[in-house]
C-alpha cells in the first residue's frame, strides 16, 4: 500500500512557502517574488527531498511600514489546484538605529481544485524578529550608491483550521498549526534572497501516515527548507 | 500512483529472491501440484486484457467448498504476497480452503494500467472465474489487505453489481478513505481532491455491506493508523456481525508474524467457521 496515493504535493500544506516579507518594502515600491521548497520527506528509492512547492507573487509598499502581497502557487496549479495567498506585512517595532525590528504578517490562504471544486480558506499569521548583522553602502562610479544588508530572522507561522470536523465526521483536533522558523535575508539593491528553515508543527506526531517526513524531533513534526527571492521594481 | 512492479517475466513464488511481505518458513509449504497459475480475461471499457492469478487448491473442489479470494496490497505483485497465500492455504489444515489471488492491472504479469475502476474490475474478473468453476456467493470469503481493502469494501458494499457477493469478508489494515490519508499527512481538514485522483471511501462503502465482517489491525501500524483508519472503518459497519482483532505491537505488514502465525490463522478460522 505504501505510496499508493503519494503525489509530490501531499504533505504539510503549511510548509508551502517561506515568509513573504520579513521587512516591509519601501513606500510605493513594487516587487515580484518567487519561492521554492517545502517539508523534507524521505521518498523511498529516491532521496530525502523537500516537497517541491513553488509560487510566484507580487508585493507593494502601501505605506512606509506596510506591505501588501499576494502569491500564486505554481506547483499546485500543475496538479489542478488553484492556490493563492494574500496578506500584509506590518512593521510593529524598530530600534532607533534601524538595525532590528519586529514584523507581523496576517494573511489568508485559499485553495480550490478543478476536479471537484472543493474550496477551503485558512487564515495565517506570521511574526518575525530580524537583526541586520551587516549593513553597508556601496558607492558606484556614477555617483549612485547601493544599500545592502545581511540579516538573521526568527519567528513563527500559524495556520488556522476553521473546519470543526474532518473526514467521516471525526473531530478536527488541530485548529492552530504552529511552526517556528529561522532564516537569513540577503538584501541587495534590486534583489532580496531568503533562506528559511521551518520546524513544522513540532508538537504533532508524524507517525502512522503515508508521508515519511524528516524531522529533527524524530516522531514529531517535519523540517521544511525554503528559498525565496524578491525583485524590486 | 500505484506502487506496482511489472518488471518480472514469471512468478517464481518460493524461488522469488525479491522482498516479500512475510517469511513464513517451511511450515506452510504448498505442493507444486496445488498451485495453478492462471491468466483470466477481464473486459473493461470495451477492452479485454489478461489478469494474472494464482489459485491454490483442488480446482475440482471449488464447486463444493469454501474459497478465499485474497485482494493483496499495493506492493509489487503476487510474488511479494505469496507467503500470505500459503498461510491461507493452510488455514484449518492444508488446502482446507482454496485461495485465489490476482494481480491488479499493471501489477506483475497482469496487462493494463492500474486505475481504481479497473482494479475493481479485475477483482470481478476473479469472481467471475470462480463462479464459472462453480463457486456460489455463500461459499466466498473475500479478504482484503491494505490497498486490497478497497475492492473488498467495494464488492461487499455493492454486491449486486459483482459476479459474486461475499458470504463473509475480512479486512486487514484497512484504510478509511483517500480523505483520511491526506488529512493525516496534512494535519488540516483538506479534501483529498487536492492531492489524489482516486476516491476510495471504504468507510462509506462498508455501510452498505451485510455480510459478517472481521477486522484485523496492528495497533502499531506505522502507515495506516488503527485510530484514524481502522477504527473508522470498523465503526462504520452498521451491523452487529462484526469481529475485531487488534494486534498489540503489530505494524502494517507484520501482523501475522507478531500474533504468531498459528494464532493469526486461528482467528480467521474462528470467524469463517462460526
Amino acid at each position: 500500500m505504501k505510496h499508493l496515493f503519494f503525489l509530490a504535493l501531499i504533505g504539510l500544506i503549511v510548509s508551502c512557502a517561506p515568509t513573504r516579507f520579513v521587512k516591509p518594502l519601501e513606500h510605493k515600491q513594487h516587487a515580484l517574488t518567487g519561492s521554492f521548497g517545502g517539508a523534507l520527506t524521505n521518498v523511498p528509492g529516491v532521496a530525502v527531498i523537500p516537497i517541491p512547492h513553488s509560487s510566484l507573487g507580487y508585493g507593494y509598499g502601501l505605506k512606509k511600514n506596510t506591505t501588501v502581497y499576494g502569491s500564486w502557487y505554481t506547483t499546485a496549479a500543475v496538479f489542478g489546484v488553484f492556490q493563492m495567498d494574500a496578506g500584509m506585512t506590518q512593521s510593529i517595532w524598530k530600534d532607533s538605529a534601524n538595525r532590528m525590528g519586529v514584523t507581523v504578517s496576517p494573511g489568508v490562504n485559499f485553495m480550490v481544485d478543478v476536479f471537484e471544486h472543493n474550496a477551503r480558506v485558512w487564515p495565517q499569521l506570521d511574526a518575525n524578529y530580524y537583526f541586520d548583522y551587516k549593513k553597508w553602502t556601496k558607492e558606484k562610479s556614477n555617483g549612485l550608491s547601493k544599500n545592502k544588508s545581511n540579516s538573521f530572522y526568527v519567528g513563527f507561522t500559524n495556520w488556522f483550521e476553521l473546519q470543526s470536523t474532518r473526514a467521516h465526521g471525526v473531530d478536527q483536533k488541530n485548529h492552530i498549526i504552529f511552526s517556528p522558523q529561522i532564516g537569513h535575508l540577503f538584501e541587495r539593491n534590486k534583489w532580496n534572497f531568503t533562506l528559511e528553515v521551518k520546524f513544522l508543527a513540532p508538537y504533532a506526531s508524524n507517525k502512522d501516515i503515508v508521508v515519511d517526513y524528516v524531522s529533527p524531533f524524530g516522531s514529531k513534526g517535519a523540517l521544511g527548507t525554503f528559498f525565496g527571492c524578491t525583485y524590486k521594481l | 500512483m500505484f506502487n506496482r512492479d511489472n518488471s518480472i517475466t514469471e512468478y517464481k513464488l518460493d524461488d522469488y529472491s525479491g522482498r516479500k511481505t512475510l517469511d513464513v518458513g517451511n511450515d506452510y509449504h504448498v505442493e507444486d501440484s496445488m498451485i495453478h497459475k492462471l491468466m483470466i480475461p477481464m473486459t473493461f471499457e470495451d477492452e479485454t486484457i489478461q489478469i494474472a492469478a494464482i489459485y491454490v487448491g483442488e480446482l475440482s473442489e471449488i464447486a463444493t467448498d469454501t474459497v478465499i479470494m485474497y485482494c493483496h496490497g499495493n506492493a509489487d505483485h503476487m510474488d511479494f504476497y505469496w507467503p500470505r497465500q500459503k498461510l491461507y492455504a493452510n488455514l484449518g489444515g492444508k488446502y482446507r480452503y482454496g485461495v485465489l489471488m490476482i494481480d491488479y492491472p499493471g501489477y506483475g504479469l497482469s496487462e493494463g494500467t492500474p486505475t481504481e475502476a479497473n482494479m475493481y474490475a479485475s477483482v470481478n474478473a476473479g469472481l467471475k472465474w470462480l463462479k464459472t468453476q462453480g463457486l456460489t456467493s455463500d461459499r466466498l470469503i473475500l479478504f482484503g489487505f491494505s490497498l486490497g481493502t478497497a475492492p473488498t469494501c467495494e464488492v461487499a458494499g455493492n454486491a449486486s453489481t459483482y459476479a459474486l457477493a461475499p458470504g463473509k469478508f475480512i479486512l486487514e489494515a484497512p484504510f478509511a478513505s483517500s480523505d483520511v490519508l491526506v488529512q493525516d499527512a496534512a494535519l488540516l481538514a483538506m479534501p483529498a481532491s487536492y492531492f489524489v485522483n482516486v476516491k476510495v471511501d471504504n468507510a462509506e462503502e462498508i455501510k452498505k455491506a451485510t455480510a459478517p465482517f472481521l477486522w484485523i489491525h496492528g495497533e502499531a501500524d506505522s502507515y495506516l493508523s488503527i485510530h484514524t483508519h481502522g477504527e473508522v472503518v470498523f465503526g462504520a459497519y452498521p451491523l452487529a456481525t462484526k469481529t475485531a482483532v487488534r494486534v498489540p505491537g503489530g505494524d502494517h505488514e507484520n501482523t501475522p508474524f507478531v500474533m504468531g502465525y498459528a494464532n493469526y490463522l486461528e482467528s480467521i478460522l474462528n470467524f469463517i467457521t462460526n
